[in-house]
């Protein structure tokens, strides 16, 4: 080895020191498992080598092995037809002034992989901002990548309020007019958007059974409840109970018919439901809406007739959490002196 | 900026209107055409054009065919495309029409097309408003070299000095480039973003545009140790490596993972190994010095050069080059880093320029020695020919002895 190779720093040294590597004579692959690193102490951890570790522990586990065995068995004669066929070792030289450079612009802010794609689409939104956008509430409904696969497709740790940006630039080049998008900006937004997104937003249809049956679920507070609707003669069991049983208060039972009664179907459908949690009322708000939305299964021209009578909205008021400092939701301790 | 020269006012507005749907069927400005007509006829005062005469003069000319489709001619309803060409169009056509500004500021272009540092005068920096300091309560004695004087309360920078500093750091970066140097821009300011991306990408060099996370170079292989290097040469290619040395490394690698060669894959470039740990940069731009106290000390602690804008405000000595300017106004701050950022790209492109001067160098050079072996080969040949003659017409004449000598002994 020359005295080039001394330095660490030298490109050319430790590229020859990956080609001295590559000679086909068993005394220099020997020399790169064994010889003591000549690099200074600090440098040992990262020298440059070229293979990964695992490589070189394995070639000193195979020097070993030779060693063991039978001394002139080396790889020269292995490898020395080989040689031959190759020609004159060629001696790697290196361009003067090749440096090592790292690839992203974003180096040295340790977090390449978000702002490469940030940067890129800042790019795209100053190239086409003055195009004309469509109104919010035009745009059509898009899923952008969930954090977890933007992260794989970046390939790094991203934040998640760094990638609320990301998205929020793509919201803007989604607004773009639908006709006017360029096909690089196309791409682009094609690469962000979730790949199962059209499967996503296909609905399951419903159906009814081949019993006739027709379910619906609902909740209301914190009850659930599912109902079945068969075409029948007015029949209806809670729980496997009979409604009047389960439901002693006449507005109970008069809101989980509501829904037939409106629409003068009381003794066209039986009822099946069953209900979780909650109380009393909770039950019965949740199997309304449970028996709306099965009856809407049979009959979706009743929609309109079922929206006056408001029994298709989820009543989305519950308990309102306790918060410190108060009593309950909102109430404040008594006041006093000391 | 006040324009300094208005020209080509029309007094009948009826008339732009004219022209303007004209221009519009014949998807076209008349601009320049008005200008030069103008120009040749009456050179001297504000020009006014007669537009009765251009649209006769549009009209004797034959209409070319228009790519901007009419809605009466294709019988449907334009599609949202076509409406926004023409709509395109006929802003092309009409934003020609009257007063024509000069010499007036555009904030996109110190970014999109900054002046170079040839470009750097007193007026430019004064526009920019480079030279508004802090308030004088504020100031930082060290700067007292640089302060021309006080103004409503606060130090106003002399003009000259933020010249001369300015073209220094400029040619510093310009020198840190043309030798390949890794140069970082750093404006974490809100606004600061674009600028500094962009004078990164000109140099090709690297930009922090959020917080400078600590320890970016005292711990640099814990924070960077996991993102890609690559070996670039002069003209900033990837080095490719041969067939043979391919193969080589190949066989290498198959030896030693106990593979087969053909299954080995190696890459077609000279690639930075496994392990190999993080770089530092060799120059560091810092557009607000007062919020990057740390990056500057870590700078300071590994000697690498940084160059900075120092406010009023800001201690001179925090950084290797300052440039006593106003780091408050985007304005300013953008036309200086745009500048830094262009004398990169110069620097830049005149080591491309020296690498091809250098391979035509060791061309010729090499043509040279080529030539010399020929003319070195041709003269052994020569003599060669030569030798063999002599050898020829010696083995003749001994002959000859020979025969008359058998002749005489006969």
């Amino acid at each position: 080895m020359s005295s080039a190779t001394r330095n660490p720093f030298s490109m050319t040294c430790c590229l020859r020191a990956l080609l001295e590597d590559v000679s086909f004579t068993g005394r220099s692959l020997r020399m790169v498992a064994t010889r003591p690193r000549i690099l200074p102490s600090y440098q040992q951890t990262r020298a440059f080598t070229a293979t990964p570790r695992r490589m070189q522990n394995e070639a000193a586990e195979n020097e070993e092995e030779d060693d063991v065995d039978t001394g002139p068995r080396t790889i020269t004669d292995k490898y020395k037809k080989l040689r031959e066929e190759d020609g004159p070792e060629e001696e790697f030289e290196l361009p003067p002034g090749s440096r090592i450079v790292p690839v992203s612009p974003s180096y040295f802010t340790g977090n390449s992989a978000f702002f490469d794609s940030w940067l890129t689409l800042k790019d795209l939104l100053y190239k086409y901002q003055t195009l004309p956008t469509l109104l919010p509430s035009e745009v059509p409904r898009t899923a952008w990548r969930t954090l977890a696969d933007f992260r794989t497709m970046a390939g790094g740790t991203v934040q998640a309020s760094k990638y609320k940006k990301v998205r929020a630039v793509l919201q803007r080049l989604n607004r773009i007019q639908p006709d006017l998008v360029p096909e690089d900006l196309k791409m682009v937004l094609e690469n962000y958007k979730r790949p199962d997104f059209a499967a996503m937003q296909r609905r399951r249809p419903k159906i009814i059974d081949r019993f006739g049956r027709a379910r619906g679920a609902g909740r209301r507070k914190t009850s659930n409840a599912e109902a079945y609707l068969v075409e029948g003669s007015g029949g209806c069991y809670v729980n496997g109970k009979p409604l009047f049983e389960m439901f002693p208060r006449v507005v109970d039972r008069e809101s989980i018919l509501w829904p037939l009664k409106v629409t003068n179907r009381v003794d066209r459908y039986n009822v099946w439901a069953s209900s979780r949690g909650g109380g009393i009322s909770g039950q019965a708000g949740a199997i309304t809406l449970a028996v709306t939305k099965a009856l809407l299964t049979h009959e979706p021209l009743l929609k309109p007739v079922l929206r006056r009578a408001g029994v298709i909205t989820r009543d989305p008021r519950t308990v309102e959490r306790k918060k410190h400092g108060k009593l309950k939701a909102r109430d404040m301790p008594a006041w006093v002196a000391r | 900026m006040i324009p300094r020269r208005v020209v080509a006012r029309s007094s009948q507005p009826s008339k732009i209107i004219s022209r303007y749907t004209l221009c519009l069927r014949q998807q076209r400005s008349f601009s320049t055409e008005t200008l030069t007509d103008g120009k040749a006829s009456a050179p001297k005062g504000p020009l006014i054009v007669d537009f009765e005469e251009q649209v006769k003069l549009a009209a004797s000319e034959p209409s070319r065919p228009s790519t901007i489709p009419q809605a009466q001619t294709l019988g449907r309803p334009l599609t949202k495309l076509e409406e926004y060409q023409r709509l395109k169009a006929a802003k092309h056509a009409s934003d020609q029409i009257g007063g024509v500004l000069e010499d007036h500021y555009k904030p996109h272009e110190l970014i999109t097309n900054p002046p170079s540092p040839r470009d750097i005068t007193l007026e430019l920096l004064l526009a920019s408003g480079a030279h508004l300091g802090h308030a004088t309560a504020l100031w930082n004695p060290g700067n007292q070299r640089f302060i021309f004087g006080i103004r409503q309360g606060i130090h106003l920078i002399s003009l000259d000095v933020i010249a001369a500093h300015l073209r220094r750091a400029a040619r510093v970066v310009h020198g840190v480039s043309k030798n390949g140097g890794i140069i970082i821009f750093v404006g974490t300011r809100f606004g600061q973003e674009r600028a500094v991306v962009e004078a990164a990408k000109r140099t090709k060099g690297y930009h922090i545009t959020e917080r400078w996370v600590p320890g970016t170079i005292t711990n640099k292989d814990q924070l960077l140790g996991d993102q890609k290097l690559r070996v670039l040469n002069h003209l900033d290619q990837e080095i490719q490596l041969t067939a043979q040395q391919k193969l080589q490394l190949k066989k290498k690698l198959a030896a030693a993972a106990k593979q087969d060669t053909s299954k080995v894959k190696v890459e077609e470039t000279v690639q930075v190994p496994h392990g190999f740990g993080a770089v530092r940069p060799d120059l560091v731009v810092c557009l607000n010095p007062l919020e990057n106290r740390t990056m500057l000390q870590e700078c300071a602690q590994y000697r690498i050069p940084t160059i900075g804008i120092i406010d009023t405000d800001v201690d001179p000595t925090c950084v290797t080059y300052p440039i006593p300017a106003n780091d408050d106004s985007l304005r300013a701050v953008q036309l200086i880093v745009g500048i830094l950022g262009k004398a990169g790209q110069e620097g830049r492109l005149a080591r491309y320029e020296g690498e091809a001067e250098r391979m035509e160098e060791l061309e010729k050079q090499q043509k040279r020695l080529a030539e010399a072996q020929r003319i070195k080969d041709e003269a052994t040949e020569t003599a060669q020919v030569h030798k063999d003659a002599e050898q020829a017409a010696s083995d003749a004449r001994q002959r000859d002895l020979e025969r008359e000598s058998l002749i005489s002994n006969r």
